[in-house]
């Protein structure tokens, strides 16, 4: 600041209060003790206001758009991913606490379905070999990492489901069904992909590498 | 996710979403931050996908309620780790000329508009600020988190968040001086005209 506050009055804003106060999050005595010191100061006036044009500026210029065949990438991700090291299972719980997996499968069935081709709603891995990398410029493929081949099955899809077991299964295999849970089913309506969920408490991966 | 929420409280179903779901949720808003953070399609692209890979493999880490927050966070650091990982690279690996050839790697401003009709001149002064600030800017002023939303992504206080947003915005507005209504020529030790008024 150029000169200092006269005596007893309040002493100009901190950097920090100066951009809090021009957010509007300084609260209570804080927010009027700033209040005030602005009533009488011009530079931390304009100070205030100078955050404030720094902010509208930043929000007035056009929002950069997802390009389209990154959408594209992003929704095959489960099956063009790098698979960590370690059990196969991926878990997550619900807001209720409910243990959900991950998984690959074919969605309707108990098992993978040996199939022809893979579903033409994955566009990513147009290779159907286990193990080999997909053929668009994939980030995964691009930094030359091993990726899950999605293998032969009927349709590729990736099922979150609720199960009522109260923990994951340790190891990689496969754990015996559960009696289901809050169990609901919701098939792809016809605009949708073959990415569907489908509550199962088989946790099966297929065509890993 | 907040559906989930609402779900429990109206007593309604619950259905789990679908990984199309949530990249479709979300890319949007994931991709944006990537840009704005690393001002570049390719950069931004190379985010985006490594969150959502991140956020696939990493389901087990994942609080309900949470799942906007831990996206941000995740794109952050990336891009956090990112520049820092180039920055040791520049300086560790190359020979002397090296920083002077990397520096014009960027897009220039007309590819950078007809990438995505994008505000380069926004963008560049962005792009100009530190890695640091520009994201206490950058998740404070386009994706509005509170500044203790910020102290969590970026693992630091809410003081330093709020020195951070106020430097980084005085440098954006200086670079953009220009182009607001009304800017003081900066001059050390003078006194307002308009002081006492």
């Amino acid at each position: 600041m150029s000169r200092p506050a006269p005596r007893f009055a309040l002493p100009h804003l901190s950097d920090e209060a100066v951009a809090a106060f021009a957010d509007n999050v300084l609260r209570d005595g804080a927010r009027y003790r700033a209040q005030q010191h602005i009533g009488e100061c011009a530079e931390c006036r304009s100070a205030v206001a100078d955050q404030r044009q720094a902010r509208s500026l930043l929000r007035s210029a056009p929002l950069p758009a997802l390009p389209g065949d990154l959408l594209e990438r992003l929704r095959t991700v489960p099956v063009s991913a790098p698979l960590p090291s370690g059990p196969p299972v991926v878990s997550a719980l619900s807001a209720d606490g409910q243990p959900l997996f991950a998984a690959f499968g074919t969605g309707r069935d108990t098992g993978p379905a040996p199939s022809s081709a893979a579903s033409p709603a994955v566009s990513a891995p147009a290779s159907t070999v286990p193990g080999a990398p997909p053929a668009d410029r994939s980030w995964a493929h691009r930094h030359h990492l091993p990726t899950l081949g999605l293998g032969v099955v009927a349709a590729a899809t990736v099922m979150v489901g609720a199960l009522a077991t109260t923990a994951p299964t340790a190891g990689g295999g496969a754990p015996a069904p559960a009696s289901p849970g809050p169990v609901q089913q919701r098939t792809a309506s016809p605009g949708e992909s073959d990415l569907q969920a489908v509550f199962q408490p088989v946790v099966d991966l297929t065509g890993r590498r | 996710m907040t559906d989930a929420i609402v779900a429990r409280e109206t007593g309604a179903a619950w259905a789990a979403p679908t990984w199309d779901d949530v990249v479709r949720q979300h890319a949007d808003r994931v991709y944006r931050l990537a840009y704005r953070l690393s001002g570049n399609r390719a950069d931004a692209e190379d985010l985006t996908q490594e969150t959502f890979v991140r956020v696939f493999r990493s389901l087990s880490d994942y609080t309900p309620g949470t799942f906007e927050g831990w996206l941000h966070r995740i794109t952050t650091n990336l891009f956090l780790d990112m520049v820092r990982r180039r920055a040791r690279i520049r300086f560790d690996a190359l020979p002397e000329d090296a920083a002077e050839r990397l520096a014009a790697s960027g897009p220039g401003p007309e590819q950078r508009y007809a990438e995505n009709h994008l505000d380069p001149e926004i963008q560049d002064a962005l792009d100009a600020l530190p890695a640091d600030f520009r994201a206490a800017v950058v998740l404070c002023d386009l994706e509005e988190l509170s500044y203790e939303e910020i102290a969590a992504t970026l693992g630091i206080k809410v003081g330093t968040v709020r020195s951070r947003i106020h430097r980084g915005r005085v440098l954006l507005r200086e670079a953009l001086a220009h182009r607001a209504p009304g800017v003081r020529p900066v001059e050390a030790g003078s006194t307002s005209a308009e002081d006492g008024a």
